[in-house]
């Protein structure tokens, strides 16, 4: 009995989680043609957005959605025509190859890094406010009621419109659980290579070398859209259905490192350190300067999800660095962190 | 509470749900809440209308136009509201909002026309079940259901699709571009539509000339 459990264990299939979803294949295309969608099935698709002329061909190096190595099976492909393409002539799109990762990959960091925890993010959402949706059905009753009784259509444009204005009147709640576009740099100065997740919930531009591309997604088997410009704009963007999408990137920091004693990698707006299991704050943390005394007065404490699931014991800082002058390109991210392990 | 009444209150709780409903904040974000809001008064306002019995008391079209309109502005202005703070161009959605007006107001004229005999009505119900509500949605299943073995529905049914003002609406939930370019675009796209409501029209409208004719 115990031997078949174990059997249907190895035997079942492997976990979706963190796993790439960035698959890189070749595809050549042949003009006219008006965009390509390379369907993955339930994984995802591809689409190649733009046209291509009659006569032109191209050599493409694309990213596919699969969600595990092993269901690397040969894309379906359908080509659209062109607008305004009215000859019989019809391009095509021929799947050449996948193509095996190359450069620094997750796999060589060490695993209390690659374990990390990765960063909530949650779509800012907007709402009406609680009186507004109160004056919306207060004029709706009146309106009804006015209505029913027959009064006049002067009154009830009266309270129409002066409802109306209300409403417009009301600010909207603005409201999100967690920050809506990370970027968190996870390191440890024992490691040689640092991880920097980029996290935004649905959709993520990646405007980056693509062979160095790596994307999670949680829930782990969720459907993703690549979305690949034709043209030369080297902007990609991947998409899903309620999902959170992380952008993976090993690098080296050199000679940027950091240490309680000189910080050469940012200059940091908050800075938090772990000692003896209490959290201190230390507040601002210029280039080129030593880590400052904690402060005297009670200050908050770093946010709850970057001080979860780190190892126990080592020292550990937190930076908060404003992402106009992060050392990395921050894009549109609202915030940048750096949680930095054995900090001493 | 008349009958009258209460299809109102169905169609103010139709357009007042995408705004109030607590999930919609999340599951909406990215569509506009306004549009959504229009959809319901849109679909109304050309719905082929009963011929009034000559024993039935007269219904009164001016008061039901005006509260119709008193119920639907709230509700508009308020998913106005949320899609400008949800990042929403306000001038391209104060077109979409103008244009769906003038489009309720031709489809409603459209409807209110056929209503004064059988013979244009039965004609107008048709047409306008075919072009309103039945092309897109025969599109939307053959996107849906057809397009591994059919490929994208594109062509003369698209086209004609296209021309339908609850089509043309529907696209405005998600659509969301330059306010400049949108004079031109959306009189181009708007064309369709418009062209859909006027041929309604002048269809209950030859209609009827020619039976007081005979």
């Amino acid at each position: 009995m115990l031997f078949a459990v174990l059997l249907s264990t190895m035997l079942a299939a492997p976990p979706l989680e963190r796993s790439s979803r960035a698959w890189l294949a070749e595809v050549a295309l042949e003009g006219p043609l008006g965009g390509v969608v390379l369907d993955m099935g339930a994984s995802g698709e591809t689409r190649l957005v733009g046209a291509l002329v009659s006569g032109e061909t191209r050599r493409l190096v694309v990213p596919l959605p699969a969600r595990t190595a092993g269901e690397r099976f040969t894309p379906s492909i359908h080509v659209a025509r062109l607008a305004d393409w009215t000859a019989a002539e019809q391009g095509a799109a021929r799947f050449v190859r996948w193509l095996e990762p190359e450069g620094a990959s997750i796999e060589d960091l060490p695993p209390g890094l690659r374990a990390r925890a990765r960063p909530p993010v949650a779509r800012d959402v907007v709402r009406p406010s609680v009186a507004a949706l109160l004056t919306l059905a207060a004029l709706g009753v009146a309106t009804l009621g006015l209505a029913e009784r027959g009064r006049t259509a002067l009154l009830a444009a009266l309270v129409t419109l002066v409802g109306t204005a209300a409403i417009t009147w009301l600010e909207p709640v603005r409201a999100s659980e967690f920050e809506a576009h990370v970027i968190l740099i996870e390191a440890d100065s024992q490691s040689a290579a640092w991880l920097e997740v980029e996290a935004a919930p649905d959709r993520l531009d990646v405007a980056m070398a693509i062979d160095a591309l790596s994307i999670e997604v949680w829930p782990p088997g969720a459907r993703l859209v690549w979305r690949v410009p034709l043209s030369a704009a080297p902007v990609l963007d991947v998409s899903g259905r309620d999902v959170r999408l992380y952008r993976l990137s090993v690098f080296d920091p050199g000679e940027e490192r950091i240490d309680p004693s000189h910080n050469r990698f940012a200059p940091i707006s908050q800075a938090w350190v772990r000692e003896g299991g209490e959290w201190h704050s230390h507040g601002a943390w210029p280039l080129g300067q030593p880590l400052p005394a904690p402060l005297e007065r009670e200050a908050e404490g770093p946010p709850g999800w970057l001080a979860s699931g780190l190892p126990q014991g080592p020292s550990i800082l937190i930076a908060r660095i404003d992402p106009q002058r992060s050392p990395r390109p921050a894009g549109s991210a609202t915030s940048v962190y750096l949680r930095l392990a054995n900090f001493d | 509470m008349r009958w009258r009444t209460a299809r109102l209150a169905a169609l103010w709780a139709l357009s007042a749900a995408p705004l109030a409903w607590p999930a919609s904040a999340e599951r909406l974000a990215d569509s506009s809440r306004m549009v959504l809001a229009i959809l319901p008064w849109l679909v109304a306002a050309g719905i082929p209308r009963g011929i009034p019995r000559d024993a039935e008391p007269a219904d009164r079209p001016a008061h039901n136009r005006w509260t119709s309109l008193a119920l639907a502005l709230p509700c508009a202005a308020l998913g106005l509201r949320l899609d400008v703070a949800s990042g929403f161009e306000l001038r391209e959605r104060l077109v979409v909002a103008a244009v769906s007006v003038v489009l309720a107001i031709l489809l409603a004229v459209a409807a209110r026309r056929a209503a004064r005999s059988p013979a244009t009505h039965a004609r107008h119900a048709i047409a306008w079940l075919v072009l309103v509500p039945g092309l897109p949605l025969l599109i939307v299943a053959l996107h849906e259901g057809g397009r591994p073995l059919l490929g994208e529905p594109i062509g003369v049914l698209g086209a004609l699709a296209s021309a339908s003002p609850l089509a043309w609406l529907w696209r405005q939930i998600a659509e969301s571009g330059d306010a400049f370019g949108l004079a031109a675009s959306q009189l181009a796209r708007v064309g369709g539509p418009v062209l859909g409501c006027v041929g309604l029209w002048l269809c209950s409208v030859a209609a009827r000339e020619r039976l007081e004719a005979r």
